[in-house]
């Protein structure tokens, strides 16, 4: 990006995660699953990527395959310049300290069946060589860092609360001093009162550590207190992409019209003069994506053009990207 | 600091009643069978002879070295043996040990000093293999105060078949489920966790394995090479061992997408460890289900091969050889009872145990 002279962290090339469907007896491939389909951005450094789209759009799969959790059908994939695209086994474990993740879901993410103290020092005991003393002061280093009592080292996952599970989570993720972190969903488990603390130390950790966030969400609000740039996702693509302000203010795409619509806004007389766009219709599957645009089917601002060829994800300036065919004109 | 888990797991074992004095019977009785010869043994514990004491139990010592005529072991339950460890090594024991004997209690034998030697019998002074010549009725005798159970039909104490037998029958069951569990675990874990191709080709083999008619296979391998301990119990671990791999496939294809688990691969640890510490515990709950049903399985088998004559050789202490002879000799029940209740209670106290591990184990109980 021309206009912004940061350095580039994690670059994010024409990635495609496709699941394959199987069926009859003999287990013939007969579809594939579109879970992400073509996503290119890049996330600069110790900065905050929003990543928002309604549920089933492929955004946590989208994380999960940047972590190479998962193993792209294709795509470049790269981290400080190292390309991460393929490579696997111990060169893959090695890497994982510098990228981490933090889960939807505090609860399940978290063995049930080990102490707080020996949850936290698994990463450690797996990439550091320490001794037990070491080990056992990081661990309270940690706990210090996201707010936990000391004295719950030695307590199990279940007898916290919600916000304390996933501090307990936030902690094992940054023990082995990460740059890039993908926080797949962190509040939506969370109670609200919960979520402002959890993004707030987020907030807080960013600052001390220098992190970077990938933050993927369904939460515009928190989104737009959090987010850096915004991107939103459509059925497995990104349609538009944009710094913070100019997308809640200056939406591109029909679809982020749409979306940020459905925002309720607090002041009571604006609420009123709210005017929301209903979309029509539901999102298509994954497996048969419609011909030509993702949005044609639903989109209120249709066009003949839309339904035959796949609009091109465009820079439109400050940083504001889409994909579109009515900006395409214009 | 899992010490907390286990505190719980062991007070849940306590609280289950029948369970823990199960384990307590089960316990005494497996201990005191480890040191069935001091039990149920032929030779005497320790007796003196001329003053010095000797263990036979643990120890060779030939007849000569009593004083006698042949360099073999000494015939313990012999009356002239017997003589010349009381007498001090008396010849005429040789001739006529009773009268000398007789002679010996009161101190002197022809005018000498006699050195006064003592015996220290085991409370059942028959070995497994051990026959009673002094019997004086036909075997199989019934129960008596000499044979609390009776003896078999080659005049061998039951009392201290049983003994010998339930030793062998649990260190067999012990060794078969340990090894056939590792092996299990290690196959069922590896094929959940990995899937794909790899579980696919190895299900398969496992059909087929698991189809063979093993009994068979070992009855014909019987039949080649002679049998002992250790071929019979690699024969049937190698049969045994894909009891377990159902349950702990189907745990790990469970937990394999728990979310902790996806976490601890985006941790970056290995798949062993991941394997041990994340996955398998939940796979432990299943798997010690299954125990008791291997253990009591590997018991019925082996019991069942020397039923057929087909297992351990006759040389063995077997349950299941006493079970034939009381199926041989329909009119002296006391062999078929025994058989009877030596399995029941066994294998009665093994289930209980178990059932009381399984529900230690049992994570429901645990956390709540």
């Amino acid at each position: 990006m021309l206009d912004n002279p940061q350095n580039v962290l994690v670059r994010v090339d024409g990635l495609k995660m496709h699941f394959p469907i199987y069926a009859g007896i003999l287990r013939r491939q007969v579809g594939t699953v579109k879970a992400v389909d073509g996503l290119t951005f890049e996330i600069f450094d110790g900065e905050t990527l929003g990543l928002v789209g309604e549920s089933g759009c492929g955004k946590s799969t989208a994380g999960r395959a940047i972590l190479r959790l998962y193993d792209p059908t294709e795509g470049k994939l790269e981290i400080e310049g190292r390309d991460i695209s393929t490579i696997k086994g111990d060169a893959l474990r090695n890497l994982r300290p510098k990228m981490q993740m933090i889960f939807q879901d505090p609860q399940a993410c978290l063995n049930p069946r080990m102490t707080v103290g020996s949850i936290i020092a698994e990463p450690l005991d797996e990439h550091q060589a320490m001794s037990k003393e070491e080990r056992q002061a990081r661990v309270l280093e940690l706990m210090d860092q996201v707010g936990l009592n000391r004295d719950f080292a030695g307590r199990y996952p279940h007898e916290f609360s919600g916000g304390q599970r996933q501090r307990i989570g936030i902690a094992r993720a940054l023990a082995l001093n990460p740059k890039f972190i993908v926080c797949d969903e962190p509040i939506a488990a969370l109670d609200v009162s919960i979520q402002a603390q959890v993004v707030n130390l987020l907030e807080d950790l960013q600052e001390r550590l220098g992190l970077t966030y990938l933050f993927i969400s369904h939460d515009l609000s928190m989104v737009r207190h959090l987010a850096t740039r915004v991107a939103v996702m459509y059925l497995g693509r990104i349609v538009e992409l944009a710094p913070r302000e100019a997308l809640y203010d200056r939406p591109k795409h029909p679809y982020t019209e749409a979306l940020l619509s459905a925002v309720p806004n607090p002041d009571p007389e604006t609420e009123a003069d709210r005017k929301r766009i209903i979309l029509q219709g539901d999102v298509p599957s994954p497996a048969n994506p419609p011909k030509g645009c993702n949005f044609c089917t639903r989109c209120p601002k249709v066009m003949d053009i839309c339904r035959t060829e796949t609009p091109a994800f465009r820079h439109y300036g400050n940083g504001h990207h889409a994909a579109c065919h009515l900006l395409e004109g214009a | 600091m899992a010490s907390a888990l286990v505190k719980r797991r062991l007070a849940n074992f306590k609280g289950n009643r029948r369970a823990y004095w199960s384990l307590w019977i089960f316990g005494v009785i497996f201990v005191l069978s480890l040191f069935a010869e001091f039990i149920a043994n032929d030779k005497p514990i320790l007796l003196s002879y001329q003053g010095e004491w000797r263990s036979p139990v643990l120890q060779f010592y030939s007849e000569a070295s009593f004083g006698g005529e042949f360099r073999t072991e000494a015939e313990y339950s012999d009356e002239v043996v017997q003589c010349l460890i009381r007498t001090g090594g008396i010849e005429d024991c040789l001739d006529d040990p009773q009268a000398v004997q007789e002679e010996a209690a009161s101190g002197t034998y022809n005018g000498t000093t006699v050195e006064a030697g003592w015996i220290v019998w085991p409370p059942l002074p028959f070995s497994y293999r051990t026959i009673d010549e002094n019997l004086g009725q036909p075997a199989p005798a019934p129960p008596s105060l000499r044979h609390p159970l009776g003896t078999d039909d080659q005049a061998r104490d039951v009392l201290a078949r049983v003994i010998y037998g339930f030793r062998i029958s649990i260190l067999f069951a012990i060794i078969v489920t340990f090894c056939s569990s590792v092996i299990g675990i290690a196959a069922g874990a590896v094929q959940g966790y990995f899937g794909g191709l790899l579980d696919l080709l190895f299900q398969r083999f496992i059909e087929i394995w698991a189809g063979t008619p093993s009994l068979y296979v070992i009855i014909i391998i019987a039949a080649i090479i002679p049998m002992n301990f250790v071929i019979l119990t690699t024969l049937i671990i190698l049969f045994s061992w894909v009891g377990l791999v159902g349950v702990v496939r189907a745990e790990f294809l469970r937990a394999r997408n728990f979310e902790y688990v996806r976490a601890a691969r985006a941790l970056g640890l290995s798949d062993a460890r991941i394997m041990y510490r994340h996955v398998l515990p939940n796979a432990m709950v299943a798997t010690l289900t299954f125990m008791p049903f291997i253990i009591t399985a590997s018991i019925g088998t082996l019991s069942g091969l020397d039923f057929l004559g087909f297992g351990l050789p006759a040389s063995y202490p077997s349950l299941g050889e006493i079970a034939l002879q009381g199926k041989n000799n329909v009119t002296r029940p006391w062999l078929g009872f025994t058989a009877f209740f030596t399995f029941a209670i066994m294998l009665s106290l093994l289930v209980f145990i178990f059932e009381g591990v399984r529900d230690a184990f049992d994570p429901r109980k645990t956390f709540r």
